[in-house]
């Protein structure tokens, strides 16, 4: 991790140099992201469960999985989200969501939504499921091609459109990529008509290898873009998040006063941590192919010995202080999503340059 | 009486927008809260024109890959902060406020986590005194009362509380 200790020694001095802290420490994570399964319907070039150099993940049984939810809900871990691949394959889901509700974990699903049936969707609802955050990537055409599904466009929407009806809160999730992002108004027109209330883009993070760069969606399609997708959503009623690479020009942030700029930040080990189908645990799903990011196994670990691993404290205790480089000298840095996992993995320096940012691509005299 | 705040805005979000005063005076802070922001702004001001705040094109309003939930129900509107933070008029001293019923607390080493659906504030330990004296339901010109009895200054104490406000972490009745 090259210069880590070096970087920890110098924010430490200067924590202790004044009567502040940087960020709240906390004594157990905020969010979990729990991957349940890294089976999935889809194929998606950029999924963090499709990664270089990773052996397919053993899957705890549900009694493992319940014995781990027991630890998260005795630290009273208030959020966990169980995600994947694809959760819906697991059939003790309900089981799942079930004793998370009744535990107090407060649990939420990511879904293809492609498996889904009205009968395990009762079964869901009847668990204690009351939202979930869908997957759909374009319109019919583009979502296939993005996912690698021929034909599971129509079946998306006539489940999406089930689940609205049921009254579980939905979230569409749409990765901003190339290949999409000038369909998104159209997207966000077909999800109007079954009644979609929440649509928001991520950002796409090309997090695992240099291939991955080429689909970031060019800077000035995006800022070509963004209105119309506004509008589009403003015509049909939808709220509306838009997530893109840092460096969209026009783009500004106010920030309310009581907000930490860390809220806006990689939360990996400072307020959340990873847990993978085996139990393994990192500080962000990007680093799950990164051994040396390892923080311990939730099944054989407590939650207090996961989240107080050395490696997951450097990452609670990193701030855009200790960045070097491009982003080191960027004045946006301290309000500013910077992927520390682009950095790492693709340029072997965790306080290095987010490649995938606007800024930092255009100064390196690569493409935006 | 509450006044009106004098902007809802950091002015520059530098190196000292990331420093958080562990004790001293009564503080609560958001920490994890991928809507927050947007939402509280937009409630506040509306349609602004583009040029004034761009509220979607905001590449760092959300977190990444499957970070968030979505919002679990309707969630508390800051609308109601309006009235302590935005009004042409006064909150009158005998108005009453209750506490959210869907928030989570958790003891930390150093205050409070309270968690509210995605969202995550941290409390110091002053703040953390100053809302167990707040409870669950107060009226604005207690607040005063409660600071001076036990030492707190009036301008953080009221301060600690539009904050609380803002965020909809207690709303009018």
């Amino acid at each position: 991790m090259g210069n880590t200790k070096a970087s920890v020694r110098r924010s430490k001095s200067r924590i202790r140099s004044l009567p502040q802290i940087n960020v709240p420490e906390l004594r157990a994570p905020f969010i979990v992201d729990f991957e349940i399964t890294h089976r999935c319907p889809y194929k998606c070039f950029f999924c963090e469960a499709d990664v270089p150099n990773i052996k397919p993940a053993s899957e705890l049984s549900t009694d493992e999985i319940l014995c781990i939810l027991k630890k998260l809900s005795k630290e009273e871990v208030p959020n966990v989200f169980l995600t994947g691949g694809e959760p819906l394959l697991r059939s003790d889901l309900p089981d799942l969501i079930r004793y998370s509700s009744n535990s107090g974990l407060e649990p939420c699903i990511s879904t293809t939504i492609l498996p889904l049936d009205e009968s395990k969707l009762l079964r869901l609802v009847d668990a204690g499921l009351d939202s979930m955050q869908v997957s759909i990537h374009g319109p019919k055409g583009i979502h296939e091609a993005v996912v690698g599904s021929n034909g599971s466009y129509e079946t998306v929407m006539n489940n999406l459109k089930m689940v609205v009806e049921a009254g579980v809160r939905v979230e569409i999730a749409c990765v901003g990529l190339r290949e999409n992002i000038e369909h998104i108004p159209t997207l966000i027109r077909e999800l109007a008509s079954v009644g979609v209330s929440f649509f928001r883009v991520l950002r796409y993070v090309p997090g695992h290898r240099k291939e991955m760069l080429e689909h970031i969606p060019p800077r000035r399609l995006v800022e070509k873009c963004i209105p119309e997708i506004n509008l589009a959503a403003k015509e049909h009623g939808i709220e509306l998040a838009l997530g893109f690479c840092p460096g969209t020009e026009g783009s500004k942030t106010h920030l309310v006063k009581g907000i930490h700029p860390v809220a806006f930040a990689c939360p990996a080990g400072k307020t959340s941590f990873a847990i993978m189908p085996n139990g393994d645990v990192y500080p962000c799903i990007f680093f799950k192919n990164r051994p040396e990011m390892l923080c311990g196994n939730i099944l054989r670990d407590s939650v207090s010995e996961v989240w107080n691993n050395p490696r997951m404290v450097v990452f609670r205790r990193l701030t855009p202080g200790d960045y070097n480089g491009i982003c080191g000298s960027c004045e946006r840095k301290w309000l500013c999503y910077s992927a520390r996992c682009v950095a790492y993995n693709l340029t072997n320096d965790l306080y290095g340059d987010d490649i995938s940012c606007y800024i930092a691509r255009e100064k390196l005299g690569l493409e935006v | 009486m509450v006044q009106k705040s004098t902007s809802l805005f950091i002015e520059r979000v530098d190196e000292k927008a990331w420093l958080f005063d562990l004790e001293g005076k009564p503080e609560l802070i958001c920490i994890n809260g991928p809507y927050i922001n947007q939402r509280i702004v937009k409630e506040m001001y509306g349609d602004l024109p583009k040029d004034q705040i761009v509220l979607h094109a905001t590449p760092t309003t959300h977190h990444d890959a499957h970070w968030d939930h979505p919002p679990r129900r309707a969630r508390t509107s800051p609308t109601d902060g309006k009235k302590v933070l935005n009004s042409k008029g006064e909150v009158k001293d005998d108005c009453t406020f209750m506490m959210q019923d869907d928030l989570k607390m958790r003891e930390e080493r150093n205050g409070l986590l309270i968690s509210q659906n995605n969202t995550a504030y941290f409390v110091n330990n002053e703040g953390a005194f100053l809302l167990k004296l707040i409870g669950n339901r107060v009226q604005v010109g207690d607040i005063e009362t409660l600071c001076e009895k036990h030492g707190i200054s009036n301008t953080a104490g009221m301060e600690f509380f539009r904050r609380l406000v803002t965020f909809g972490l207690y709303r009018p009745i």
